[in-house]
C-alpha cells in the first residue's frame, strides 16, 4: 500500500503539492486526474523516490521510500517523456533494467516486444512517440515491480494498443498482484481502468474514492410524478445531489443505494421512471460541483 | 541476482553510457603520445650523421643515448601537452559523467531506478577516474616498451614517468572536482561551463584585481613577495610541483600535499552537493538556492572594481596627485555592479525581466565595493603610512633597486635569485632602529614633495629619489614589504645610508662578491668552471682561479671600509669580473651537453689597498683606464644638448610667421642639427684626454646612489693603433665617456657649436 500523508512540495517557492493525502491500496488500478499543473507528475515522482518531499510523509509497504532500493525495487516509474539511453535499442535497455531489477522478466519482455510488434534491434531514437510509450511500459511491466507508476503513458497510444496494454495489466494483477497508478489529465481515459480514483486540483486533493463505491452511492433517475404532492414527497426523502427538469420530466442525480432510492419512489405516484447508469464523468460533476468546483472546466477541458 | 547489480555490473554499465570519452582518451594516449614518443626517438636517431662531425664511435653513442634519456624523460614526464590532455579529459569527464542531473527526463529516470544515490555517484566518480588513468598507464607503458626497445630507457626516466604520473594523477582528481562542483551547482551544461572558468579564474582575477588597486592607490607597494598565482588552484599547485622538479630537481612536497589535500576536500565537497542536490534542480541555472546571492555578490564585486581599475587607467586617474578621473571610477564600479548583478539574475532566472529582482543583492554588492574603494583611496588601513616599531622587527632586508649591476644573484645551489630573492634569503640586518627611521624619515619627505607622474622635479630644491625595497621581518612570523624612496642629497639620508650600507649584513646580503655562495662555487675544484680577470672592461688582465680565491678573501675583509658615501664618491679603479659556468647535470642540448654560468663582478676601489696591493704585486694593476699608447685617435662628439633644447623650445614658442617657419623648417632639413665633433690625434691632447674618462659600461654602473655621473653631452670614440693588443682583444674601437665636470677645457671649446 502507498501512503501519502500530507505532503506538500514547492518549487521556487510555487506549491505544486499542497498537504496532500491520498492511500493507494494494493491490487487496484488507481487513477490520478488533474489538470496540467495539478501535481499528478509530482505526486507521482515522490513516490517514485525521484523528488523528496518537503513536509509530509510517504511510505511504500510501511517503508520510507526516497533514496530506499528497497522499496524501490518494488516501483516502477515510467515517465511523461520516457528515457533511454542514446543510441540504444530494447535490447540494451532490457540488460540494463534486469541488471538493477533482480526480478526483471527477459523472456516476457521479448514475448511483449513481439506481441507488440517492436523491433528488438532497432535503435529507440528512431522509434516512434507511441513505440517509445510502448517500450516503456513494457520495460514497466516487465520489471516485476508491485507498483507501476505511469505518467500520462496513456497519451499518444492508439485504442487498440490501450486495450493491449489493459489486458496485460489485468492478467499482471492477476497473476502476481501489480498495482498501476496512472495520472492522467483525461478523466475518459480512465473511466474503464481505474478501480480507485483520486482528484487532484492546484495541488490538494479534491476527492479519493472507489468507482464502485461511488457507483452505487450516487443514481441517476428520471421520472414523471403523476402529482405534485408526490414530487414534494419524494424529493424531500431523497438525498438529492442534481435535480434537472425538462417539462415535467425530472432528472435526478440522487446519492443513496439502488434499493433505497427504489423503496422512496415506491411510496409515491409515478407516471414514468427509470433508474440509469452513471458515467464516470457524471459521478466527478455531482461530486466535484456539490464541494463548488466545475469539473467540466477542470479536467473536461 | 544480487551479483547482476552488483558494483562492477554498474560500472560496465556506466561505461557504455559514456563509451565516447573512453575513446577519446584511449586515443589520446594509448594511440597519440606512444606515436609522438616514437617520433622523437626516431628524429634524436636520425640526427646521429650530423654528430659525426663532433662525436665518434663511443662518444657519439653516448651523446646520443643521452639526448634519447633527456628527451624522454621530457616525454614521460612532465610534458606539457599531456598536461594540456589530462585537464581537457578532467573536465569532460566530470560534465559527461553527471550530465543526467542537468535533465529531468535522465533524472526521472537514473532517480527512479533503484540504485543507491551513493553507490550511483561512486560509479560515475570512479569511472571518471578509470577514464583517464586506465588509458595513461597503459599509455604510459606502451611508451616504455618503445623507449625501452630503442635504447632509451633507464630508471631515472621511469622515475620521472613514476613521479610525473602522480602529480599528473592528482591534478586531474583536483580538475576533475572542481568540474564535479561546478556540475554540482549548476542545473545546464551552460551554466556549468561558465562555472568551470569561473572556479579556474576567480582567484586569479581577484588578487590581479587587488593587486592593481594596491598598485594604483599605495605609492609604497611593492610586487615582491605579492603572490599571483591562487592558492586554491589545482593547476597553480601543479605548477609549483613541475618546476621545482624540471628546474631545482626536487620534490615540492608541500605543493603536493597541498594538491591532494585540496583533491580530497572539493572531493568531500562534490559528494555532500550531490547528495543534497534535489532532483528539481535539472535545467535550471542554479541548484542550489542559497547559493545565488552569495555568487552573486561574489562576481559583481570584484568585476565592478576591476573595471573601475580599466577605466582609472584609461582615463588617466592619478591618485596620488589629483582626484580628477575619480568620478568615472566611481561611476563604472557602482554601473558595473548593477549591470552585472543584473545579468547575473536574469541567468539565474532565464528570463530578461528578472533583470532588476532581488535589489537588495544589488546594494549589497555596491555597499561592498564602495566600501574597498574607499578602503584603497583613502588609505583607511594604513598602507602607505605602515613603519613597524623597531621592537616589533626581527630583522631587515633593505634593497637598494640595482644598485650592483652586471652581476647574478644565486643561492648555494647556483640557482639565479632576483636581488630581493637575494636579500631576502640572506640579508638580516640588526640595525633595525636605523632602517625604521630611514623608512619613516624617507616616508615624510617623500610624500612632502608628492608623488606625480605629470611633473618634473625640481632636483635641486626637492632632491634627488632613489628606488629600494624594505623587508620587514616582524617578531610575529610575518614579513612587511614596502617600497621605499630615498633622498640620497639629504644629510640624514646619507648618514643613515652609511650606516645601512656600511654594516657587514648589508653586504653579506646584498654583494655577491662578499657571499659564502661564491667562496663555494670557486672553492668547488671539480664541478664549477672558473673564468677571473680584472680590468676596467676594455682592459683585462685573466686571472687564474687560485689568484681570484686569494684576491676574494681579501676583499671579503676588506669590504668593511665600503659605506654608502664612499662608493658614492669614488671612481672604481677597476672590477674583478669572475664567470662561473657548469655543465647542467643530466641535460643533453642538440648538439653538446648544456651549461649555465653566473657572472659576477665586484668593483675595487681606491680604498681598498690590500687589494690594490695584491693586483699591484701579482702584475694586475693598472694606474689607467685609457693608456695612450695604444691610441691611435679620438673622435669626441658634443650633442650640445642645452642649446638644441633652447632652439627647440625657441621653435615652439615663436608665432607662426616666416621665422618660426625658417626655424622649423631648418629643423626639417635636419639644420637644427648641434653634435659638434672633434678628432684628436695628438699625443698631448690625447693624453688629456686618457687622464679624465672612463669607460662607458664602468660608468654606467653607477645610478642608484646619484654618485659620479657621466657628462650626457660628450661621447668618445677611441680608435686603437692596429699593432695595439687591444685590436684583437676587444676591437678596433672602444666608447668612453668623462665625468660630469671633468671635460678638458679644449675639448669643450672645439666641440661648441656656432650657428
Amino acid at each position: 500500500m502507498i501512503e501519502i500523508k500530507n505532503v506538500t512540495k514547492s518549487y521556487d517557492r510555487i506549491k505544486a503539492v499542497d498537504d496532500v493525502s491520498v492511500t493507494i491500496r494494493e491490487n487496484t488500478v488507481f487513477g490520478l486526474i488533474g489538470t496540467n499543473g495539478a501535481g499528478k507528475s509530482t505526486v507521482l515522482r515522490m513516490v517514485a523516490g525521484v523528488l523528496k518531499q518537503e513536509s509530509g510523509e510517504i511510505t511504500v509497504d510501511g517503508k520510507p521510500v526516497f533514496d530506499n532500493i528497497e522499496v524501490k525495487r518494488n516501483i516502477y516509474f515510467i515517465a511523461d517523456e520516457p528515457y533511454f539511453f542514446a543510441n540504444s535499442n530494447a535490447m540494451d535497455m532490457q540488460k540494463y533494467l534486469s541488471s538493477v531489477y533482480p526480478d526483471f522478466a527477459v523472456t516476457d519482455f521479448y514475448n511483449y516486444l513481439m506481441n507488440f510488434g517492436l523491433d528488438k534491434k532497432r535503435k529507440i531514437n528512431t522509434y516512434s512517440k507511441g513505440m517509445k510509450k510502448q517500450l516503456a511500459l513494457i520495460c514497466g511491466v516487465c520489471s516485476g515491480t508491485k507498483y507501476l507508476l505511469c505518467d500520462e503513458t496513456f497519451d499518444g497510444l492508439d485504442p487498440v494498443m490501450r486495450q493491449g496494454i489493459k489486458s496485460i495489466f489485468a492478467s499482471e494483477m492477476e497473476r502476481r498482484g501489480m498495482t498501476p497508478v496512472i495520472a492522467s489529465h483525461n478523466l475518459r481515459e480512465l473511466e474503464d481502468i481505474c478501480d480507485h480514483v483520486g482528484l487532484l486540483h492546484k495541488g490538494g486533493v479534491l476527492l479519493s474514492r472507489d468507482l464502485e463505491d461511488m457507483k452505487c452511492n450516487i443514481q441517476k433517475v428520471q421520472c414523471v410524478f403523476k402529482a405534485t404532492e408526490d414530487e414534494s414527497k419524494a424529493i424531500s426523502a431523497l438525498d438529492i445531489m442534481k435535480n434537472e427538469k425538462r417539462g415535467s420530466l425530472n432528472v435526478l442525480t440522487v446519492r443513496g443505494s439502488k434499493a433505497e432510492i427504489m423503496a422512496i419512489f415506491a411510496t409515491v405516484n409515478t407516471i414514468f421512471f427509470e433508474a440509469l447508469p452513471l458515467s464516470l464523468e457524471e459521478i466527478f460533476i455531482s461530486e466535484t460541483e456539490v464541494v463548488g468546483y466545475d469539473i467540466k472546466k477542470l479536467i473536461l477541458g | 541476482m544480487t551479483s547482476k547489480s552488483s558494483f562492477l555490473v554498474n560500472l560496465k554499465e556506466n561505461s557504455k553510457r559514456r563509451l565516447w570519452v573512453w575513446v577519446i582518451s584511449a586515443l589520446v594516449f594509448m594511440l597519440v603520445f606512444p606515436v609522438m614518443t616514437a617520433i622523437v626517438i626516431s628524429q634524436i636517431n636520425n640526427s646521429a650523421p650530423y654528430l659525426s662531425t663532433a662525436y665518434t664511435g663511443e662518444a657519439l653513442e653516448r651523446f646520443l643515448h643521452g639526448k634519447l634519456i633527456a628527451a624522454m624523460r621530457e616525454q614521460l614526464g612532465f610534458f606539457s601537452a599531456r598536461i594540456i590532455a589530462v585537464l581537457g579529459i578532467a573536465v569532460i569527464s566530470a560534465v559527461q559523467g553527471f550530465s543526467y542531473l542537468y535533465s529531468r527526463k535522465k533524472m526521472d529516470f537514473y532517480m527512479g531506478m533503484p540504485v543507491k544515490r551513493k553507490k550511483r555517484f561512486l560509479v560515475i566518480w570512479l569511472n571518471g577516474i578509470l577514464i583517464y588513468v586506465l588509458p595513461a598507464l597503459i599509455g604510459i607503458l606502451i611508451e616504455i616498451l618503445i623507449a625501452a626497445g630503442n635504447g632509451a630507457m633507464d630508471r631515472s626516466v621511469l622515475g620521472c614517468a613514476a613521479f610525473a604520473f602522480l602529480a599528473d594523477f592528482w591534478l586531474y582528481l583536483g580538475v576533475y572536482h572542481l568540474a564535479l562542483l561546478a556540475v554540482m551547482m549548476t542545473g545546464n551544461v551552460i551554466i556549468t561551463g561558465f562555472g568551470i572558468v569561473v572556479f579556474f579564474l576567480y582567484e586569479y582575477v581577484v588578487r590581479w584585481t587587488l593587486n592593481g588597486y594596491k598598485s594604483f592607490f599605495f605609492r609604497y607597494f611593492n610586487y615582491y613577495n605579492v603572490r599571483t598565482e591562487p592558492v586554491l588552484s589545482p593547476v597553480s599547485l601543479f605548477s609549483n610541483i613541475t618546476s621545482a622538479f624540471m628546474g631545482e630537481k626536487v620534490t615540492d612536497f608541500k605543493s603536493l600535499a597541498m594538491l591532494i589535500l585540496f583533491s580530497v576536500i572539493t572531493g568531500a565537497i562534490v559528494y555532500v552537493c550531490y547528495v543534497r542536490r534535489p532532483a528539481e534542480a535539472a535545467g535550471r541555472a542554479m541548484a542550489f538556492d542559497m547559493t545565488k546571492p552569495a555568487i552573486k555578490v561574489l562576481l559583481a564585486v570584484p568585476a565592478s572594481l576591476l573595471a573601475g581599475l580599466v577605466i582609472a587607467e584609461m582615463v588617466g586617474y592619478d591618485p596620488m596627485s589629483s582626484s580628477d578621473g575619480m568620478g568615472y571610477m566611481i561611476f563604472v564600479i557602482l554601473a558595473v555592479v548593477v549591470i552585472g548583478s543584473a545579468l547575473i539574475q536574469v541567468i539565474y532566472e532565464f528570463d530578461l525581466k528578472g533583470a532588476l529582482h532581488k535589489k537588495r543583492e544589488i546594494i549589497i554588492s555596491g555597499m561592498i565595493a564602495a566600501l574597498v574603494f574607499v578602503i584603497f583611496q583613502f588609505d583607511l588601513l594604513g598602507f602607505d603610512a605602515y613603519v613597524p616599531e623597531p621592537e616589533q622587527v626581527e630583522s631587515i632586508a633593505f634593497i637598494p633597486q640595482n644598485y650592483e649591476q652586471n652581476t647574478a644573484y644565486f643561492d648555494e645551489e647556483g640557482n639565479y635569485l632576483s636581488e630581493e630573492e637575494f636579500a631576502d634569503r640572506y640579508m638580516y640586518l640588526h640595525n633595525v632602529e636605523e632602517v625604521c627611521e630611514l623608512a619613516r624619515h624617507s616616508i615624510e619627505g617623500y610624500d612632502q614633495i608628492g608623488f606625480d607622474f605629470q611633473r618634473s622635479y625640481d632636483e635641486e630644491k626637492e632632491g634627488r629619489w632613489s628606488e629600494s625595497t624594505v623587508l620587514y621581518r616582524l617578531k610575529n612570523g610575518r614579513t612587511v614589504c614596502r617600497r621605499l624612496l630615498v633622498n640620497v642629497d639629504d644629510e640624514q639620508t646619507i648618514g643613515l645610508l652609511d650606516r645601512i650600507i656600511g654594516s657587514r649584513e648589508f653586504k653579506e646580503g646584498y654583494m655577491t662578491g662578499v657571499s659564502a655562495q661564491l667562496q663555494n662555487l670557486i672553492g668547488e675544484d671539480e664541478h664549477y668552471k672558473i673564468k677571473a680577470n680584472y680590468g676596467n672592461t676594455v682592459y683585462r688582465k685573466e686571472m687564474s682561479r687560485t689568484e681570484a680565491a686569494e684576491f676574494l678573501e681579501i676583499y671579503r675583509e676588506e669590504v668593511s671600509k665600503a659605506n654608502f658615501t664612499n662608493i658614492r664618491e669614488n671612481m672604481p679603479e677597476g672590477a674583478l669580473h669572475i664567470q662561473i659556468s657548469e655543465e647542467i647535470p643530466g641535460s643533453v642540448g642538440d648538439y653538446e651537453k648544456l651549461t649555465r654560468s653566473w657572472y659576477v663582478n665586484i668593483n675595487i676601489y681606491s680604498f681598498y689597498e690590500e687589494c690594490l696591493d695584491y693586483l699591484r704585486t701579482r702584475g694586475y694593476y693598472m694606474d689607467y683606464q685609457l693608456n695612450p699608447e695604444d691610441v691611435a685617435y679620438i673622435q669626441i662628439m658634443n650633442r650640445n644638448n642645452e642649446i638644441y633644447q633652447k632652439l627647440t623650445q625657441e621653435a615652439s614658442d615663436m608665432p607662426a610667421g616666416a621665422e618660426a617657419a625658417a626655424v622649423i623648417d631648418r629643423d626639417y632639413e635636419s639644420d637644427l642639427d648641434t653634435r659638434v665633433y672633434a678628432e684628436y690625434t695628438g699625443k698631448e691632447e690625447i693624453e688629456q684626454i686618457a687622464a679624465c674618462c672612463y669607460p662607458e659600461e664602468m660608468i654606467g654602473y653607477y645610478d642608484w646612489d646619484k654618485g659620479l655621473e657621466a657628462e650626457n653631452d660628450y661621447w668618445i670614440y677611441v680608435y686603437f693603433n692596429t699593432d695595439s693588443p687591444l685590436t684583437k682583444s676587444y676591437g678596433i674601437s672602444a666608447s668612453y665617456r668623462f665625468l660630469k665636470g671633468q671635460v678638458p677645457a679644449f675639448v669643450a671649446e672645439d666641440t661648441r657649436y656656432q650657428e
